[in-house]
């Protein structure tokens, strides 16, 4: 089996975080913000190698970036930056 | 940095397409286990301070099966949590096991401890049976579906990885079933592309998916965001606009996998049966091989030319080291299964949430695109 292009795509059918802010601007919803989270995207912030920050008792509980085994990488979910001197990510205490 | 420890070359298990070597009794001693956790939080520190970067380590625990050596796994999480509480560095842990020793207490310790937990498991018994064997040959669904009773819901710290082959494919749409109809939420399916996969698979492969974002379809219309991997991970990529450099794993950057040895490697995958000269970057007593390690650093990427203008290039895993070293013999060029496959999960994918999203699907939208806004932004009238 070879490599190959993929078919050419218009769309998918369902918008980026771009194309909403864009279309949210259009129908008249100004400073969404979505610059800088668009910038936090991989930005080295206390949320790179989260997926899914959860509350839990007080602390926030982080995913693994990567599941050992796991090849089925997901990208990061865009999370809001958290203020300086907001939650701190502390490690688990038994 | 992310670190893997595997535990043990030895399992209790044969699984057929397992690719973590021969099992034997090669054990990782405590001294190298400590000195391996020592290492990822001096390099992490070291690159902590060069660039900038906040404190973050990760140690995952891998095998052969790492619940073989639970006490091993006990003290040195524990000795990993005293360091990265002395050092103001962030902690995660996970475990990756396939479930046969996992009783109640021990998924008590683990959630208590506050590790990940990814069980392999690969959904209904006909699937599981047909490639995860104890010695004797017996299936082990029956010993490891037990522990999905500790693991249900949407709290669960943990994923269930099904590993999709193409002896075993037809019962993959089947098995997603069978395991959201016992409140599993979070499903990996990992397909196994080291072995050669006939057309009549390929199609099979093809359907499933098909009827898996049918499943999970479903679930978010009920007002469950399941996690399916192959679907979240292709729509929160097109959502972003393609994987992003801190989205694709450090291999051997800062990943790296140390074998029971103390060899280091790039990636837990490439570890086997540690006797792997060509992607050996070092040991835990002499820390990196410099020299090899930036010849492994060097050849990250993709350097296959038909990938050039493919209009999915920037979704395609076509990045990832450890399988297309495993598929094509080299780590910067991707195989046409793997081509296969991702155009195939963005096309699934894609026709899942396009439909959501026409329907405004209330659990679809809070979860992919509700963090994309601000808060008092993020009403349906943005959605409109």
């Amino acid at each position: 089996m070879n490599v190959q292009k993929a078919e050419t795509r218009v769309d998918p059918g369902y918008p980026t975080k771009r194309q909403l802010a864009e279309g949210a601007k259009a129908v008249g919803l100004a400073a969404l913000g979505l610059g800088s989270l668009l910038a936090a995207g991989c930005a080295p912030s206390r949320t790179r190698g989260v997926i899914m920050p959860v509350r839990e008792g007080g602390v926030v509980a982080q995913e693994p970036a990567r599941l050992k085994g796991d090849i089925a990488v997901e990208p990061k979910r865009e999370v809001p930056p958290q203020p300086l001197g907001g939650v701190r990510v502390e490690p688990a205490k038994p | 940095m992310n670190l893997t420890l595997c535990l043990t070359h030895d399992c209790n298990l044969r699984c057929a397409y397992c690719y973590a070597g021969r099992k034997d009794a090669r054990r990782m001693s405590w001294e190298t286990a400590t000195r391996a956790i020592d290492f990822a939080f001096e390099q992490t520190l070291k690159r902590a301070h060069a660039v900038g970067l906040p404190s973050e380590v990760q140690i995952g625990y891998f095998g052969g099966e790492p619940l073989l050596e639970w006490d091993l796994l006990q003290r040195s999480a524990a000795y990993a949590d005293e360091a990265a509480a002395r050092l103001g560095v962030a902690l995660t842990k996970t475990v990756t096991t396939n479930a046969s020793l996992l009783d109640a207490a021990r998924a008590e310790w683990l959630r208590v401890n506050r590790f990940y937990v990814g069980l392999s498991l690969d959904g209904n018994a006909a699937m599981h049976d047909t490639l995860r064997h104890f010695p004797d040959g017996r299936g082990s669904h029956a010993v490891c579906a037990a522990a999905l009773a500790h693991y249900r819901g949407p709290d669960a710290r943990a994923e269930v990885i099904v590993v999709a082959d193409p002896r075993n494919i037809g019962h993959l749409a089947e098995s997603v079933e069978w395991l959201l109809s016992r409140d599993i939420w979070n499903i990996a399916v990992n397909p196994n592309f080291y072995i050669g996969w006939p057309d009549a698979a390929l199609s099979e492969w093809r359907e499933a998916y098909g009827r898996i974002g049918e499943l999970y379809a479903g679930c978010y219309r009920r007002g469950c965001p399941v996690r399916v991997n192959v679907f979240d991970g292709k729509i929160r990529v097109r959502i972003k606009e393609g994987y992003a450099a801190c989205d694709k794993c450090g291999f051997g950057i800062d990943e790296v996998a140390v074998a029971p040895s103390g060899n280091l490697y790039p990636c837990e995958r490439i570890v086997g049966d540690d006797t792997n000269e060509a992607l050996r970057i070092g040991t835990v007593s002499d820390g990196f091989d410099a020299g090899r390690r930036a010849a492994v650093i060097a050849c990250r990427g993709n350097t296959v030319p038909e990938c050039e203008g493919c209009p999915v290039r920037e979704r395609c895993m076509n990045w990832c080291g450890c399988i297309n070293y495993a598929t094509t013999g080299a780590v910067n060029r991707v195989a046409g299964i793997v081509c296969f496959h991702e155009r195939m999960s963005i096309e699934a994918a894609d026709r899942v949430a396009a439909a959501l999203f026409a329907e405004r699907n209330p659990a679809f939208l809070a979860k992919f695109y509700q963090a994309a806004l601000p808060e008092e932004q993020a009403s349906p009238m943005v959605f409109a």
